[in-house]
């Protein structure tokens, strides 16, 4: 074999759909362990090794033939933007185990995974109800009553909404982050300060409403994967992770503290 | 709103963890197949939690570890009935016991700590901060331990090569 042979083509190829399965995962939040487990399952299946480094931001990618090691292809992608989609993640596993056992050629598995990329998701309205109801029921767990609850649902709601306005106007993802938790906080607040009280009487806990209304926002499967990947020894993905994840809670912090502060913080 | 009686409080709780699954599936995208199973392992390990609690007088970390690794074995004993990752049911369901208020009130502290005169209204507020701080990293830490459980206890196995000595139950068979 020699760097013009169709067999070092095709390990290019198969490098390729290595990066692009990998950074795939990584946008759609899986944890290094994972990524390294799916994309070495699916190109074993061509007698290929591959060495990988995780950063957040991209993934880095060598593979060589399990026959020629002192012939390498290396390949570096920057991951799509980052959004977490678990139905996509259960797809991918499936496509590993399938061209594992199946032993199907590099482009069939190559347009595979094209099909796979353009599953469409839960509908807008369906998310927005179902973030309502988390929060509501966080907030009765935590020690709320209905009257918390209603306000801790319908403030998630209009968050939320912002958020997703804000995201589709091309802003900073930080900016979407802080304008939600303010919206959220906003409506909270004028429950804490008894805005509400002449529709429906005292409420016993509106301190539970505003702690949990904005939990929708935390940042759970960076923070969550940043302990995955310190436990499995990706140190690198992990430090930027937590930092990511950290700098999220730091922006809804923000965000609360605005709308706090407008209030007046001895109110709280 | 939670009822007094323990046992109603226990079937109200596993109906609210069930829930907050269903709903953080939701936001994760989670394949609307196996979204039940994230609501049945929420509710469960939410109650085991407020069981724990409530009945024993646990400490809360310990409760909490408690629930979210009986989350991470059952997700792996599911994730091979339902076919899939154990990871897309055994995130939404740890995230049901998030810290929420403990980080609230982690936040609220360090604002009122940059207000100027606050050492002379309340000299506990730096301690007081520090320990809700410490809390809800503590708790952060323990739902990431409950969903990594079987990469912890099982390296380098995957969810459908672990083997765990359970009687032979036909509901956990694979297909």
């Amino acid at each position: 074999m020699d760097y013009t042979s169709p067999e070092y083509k095709e390990l290019d190829h198969i490098a390729t759909l290595a990066v692009e399965i990998g950074t795939f995962l990584l946008a759609c939040g899986a944890h290094c362990g994972r990524i390294s487990r799916n994309v070495n399952r699916i190109v074993n299946t061509w007698d290929v090794a591959i060495h990988m480094h995780f950063s957040y931001t991209g993934i880095l990618v060598t593979a060589h033939y399990d026959t020629h090691p002192e012939m390498p292809v290396t390949i570096y992608k920057r991951s799509p933007s980052h959004g977490v989609n678990f139905a996509a993640i259960n797809e991918i596993s499936q496509l590993s185990w399938l061209v594992a056992s199946e032993k199907i050629s590099v482009d069939e598995t190559f347009d595979l995974f094209t099909q796979l990329k353009n599953k469409s998701s839960y509908s807008k309205s369906i998310l927005l109800a179902g973030i309502g109801m988390s929060c509501a029921c966080l907030c009765i767990v935590a020690g709320g009553d209905w009257r918390d609850a209603i306000v801790a649902f319908i403030a998630s709601i209009a968050g939320m909404f912002a958020r997703l306005e804000v995201i589709r106007r091309k802003f900073n993802p930080m900016i979407s982050f802080t304008m939600a938790a303010f919206v959220t906080s906003f409506i909270t607040s004028l429950s804490f300060i008894g805005v509400f009280e002449p529709i429906w009487g005292v409420s016993a806990a509106p301190d539970r409403a505003l702690a949990t209304a904005v939990l929708y926002l935390v940042p759970g499967v960076p923070l969550t994967n940043c302990i995955i990947d310190l436990i499995e020894g990706y140190i690198p993905s992990a430090i930027t992770r937590g930092v990511f994840g950290s700098f999220i809670l730091l922006c809804i912090a923000a965000g609360m503290s605005i709308s706090i502060l407008l209030f007046g913080i001895n109110k709280f | 709103m939670i009822p007094e009686n323990l046992i109603f409080a226990t079937l109200f709780d596993i109906l609210m963890g069930g829930l907050i699954a269903v709903g953080w599936g939701i936001l994760f995208n989670t394949p609307r197949q196996v979204l039940y199973v994230a609501a049945l392992l929420g509710g469960l390990g939410h109650s085991i939690r407020y069981l724990l609690l409530e009945a024993a007088g646990a400490p809360l970390v310990l409760a909490t570890l408690a629930g979210t690794v009986t989350i991470g074995v059952l997700g792996i004993l599911f994730a091979r009935k339902v076919d899939t990752p154990p990871v897309i049911f055994t995130m939404p369901a740890c995230i049901t016991m998030i810290p929420g208020m403990y980080a609230y009130h982690t936040m609220l502290g360090f604002i009122k700590m940059a207000g100027s005169d606050i050492q002379v209204q309340d000299p506990s507020l730096a301690s007081q901060t520090a320990q809700y701080f410490v809390i809800t990293v503590s708790l952060l830490f323990t739902l990431s331990i409950g969903i990594t459980i079987g990469s912890l206890l099982f390296r380098k196995k995957t969810a459908r090569e672990i083997k765990l000595n359970l009687p032979n139950w036909s509901f956990f068979k694979t297909k």
